[in-house]
């Protein structure tokens, strides 16, 4: 089963992202923000990255930025999960090379669905 | 009208007031989310487990559980946006206690609130919660239609775009 990036630096919304993840048999592994994330991604690799855009030290668009610069995830997707729902932060995740943008809250099922979906 | 020390004090004691009632709640949740885990990857395991052989009603009876289980998840992150607000509004009192402004002169002087307003929205996470902030307290150049920012107050509502998935 496909191994997932979790990163949020809501303790609250990496477990409720996880309870979704893994309940659906993913593994699921998570980093508090951008920089842990990018740190992680580094040294070990995984099948799809779910970040929020509003965190210390490193935010999500920075995030996806740095991992499409690094060869092994430039072709892994990222979606971006967060509050934010305006077009401008839409085209920036969107231009930094994001594959989705997903608003919150999110409905577990859809976002499995979608999750499915880039994974192929 | 109270003095401006007494003010200070009681915007730092609201402050961690806060602070206090974030704490206090982070580790329930927690435990909360930690049992909900249990209940999805538990309910994953028992599907898999009566794939081949219970009866459809087991099947239902545990879609159902799964059904409710997701409607937790999905009703849960609304304590995370609570605590966004109220760690905002936290940040928010600690400043105007701490500003020499704030406490004693700041129903005087109009600059020191604009100043305090500018602070709260730099800190506001997302164009919901900003535009929020400009229909409670509508920046003075803002005629009831615009935003600071000179475009038009959306009158959708606020929460126009939640749950929604795009894939680029």
């Amino acid at each position: 089963m496909a191994r997932i990036l979790a990163v949020d630096d809501s303790a609250a919304m990496r477990q409720i992202v996880g309870v979704t993840l893994k309940g659906a048999g993913y593994e699921v592994v998570s980093a508090e923000d951008g920089q842990e994330a990018l740190e992680f991604a580094q040294r070990e690799s995984v099948d799809l990255v779910i970040t929020d855009v509003n965190m210390p030290r490193m935010d999500g668009i920075a995030l996806v930025r740095a991992l499409r610069q690094l060869a092994s995830y430039r072709l892994i997707p990222l979606l971006v999960l967060t509050t934010e729902a305006s077009t401008e932060k839409k085209l920036e995740g969107k231009s930094a090379g994001a594959t989705g943008w997903v608003v919150k809250p999110f409905n577990p099922e859809r976002l499995l669905a979608t999750v499915a979906k880039v994974l192929g | 009208m109270p003095a401006p020390d007494e003010q200070a004090a009681s915007l730092t004691a609201a402050a961690a007031q806060l602070e206090l009632a974030l704490r206090e709640s982070a580790g329930p949740v927690d435990t909360l989310g930690q049992a909900f885990e249990r209940m999805s990857v538990g309910l994953a395991q028992l599907r898999r487990s009566l794939a081949a052989t219970a009866e459809e009603r087991q099947h239902a009876a545990c879609r159902e559980v799964m059904r409710d289980v997701s409607v937790c998840v999905e009703n849960l992150q609304f304590y995370d946006r609570m605590v966004q607000h109220l760690s905002h509004l936290r940040d928010y009192l600690s400043g105007l206690s701490g500003s020499p402004n704030a406490a004693g002169n700041a129903g005087r002087e109009p600059a020191s609130w604009l100043e305090l307003r500018d602070t709260l929205r730099r800190r506001l996470i997302s164009e919901a919660q900003r535009e929020l902030l400009d229909l409670i307290l509508p920046p003075p150049h803002a005629h009831g239609s615009e935003t600071r920012d000179g475009h038009p107050l959306s009158r959708a509502p606020l929460h126009v775009g939640e749950g929604s998935i795009e894939l680029f």
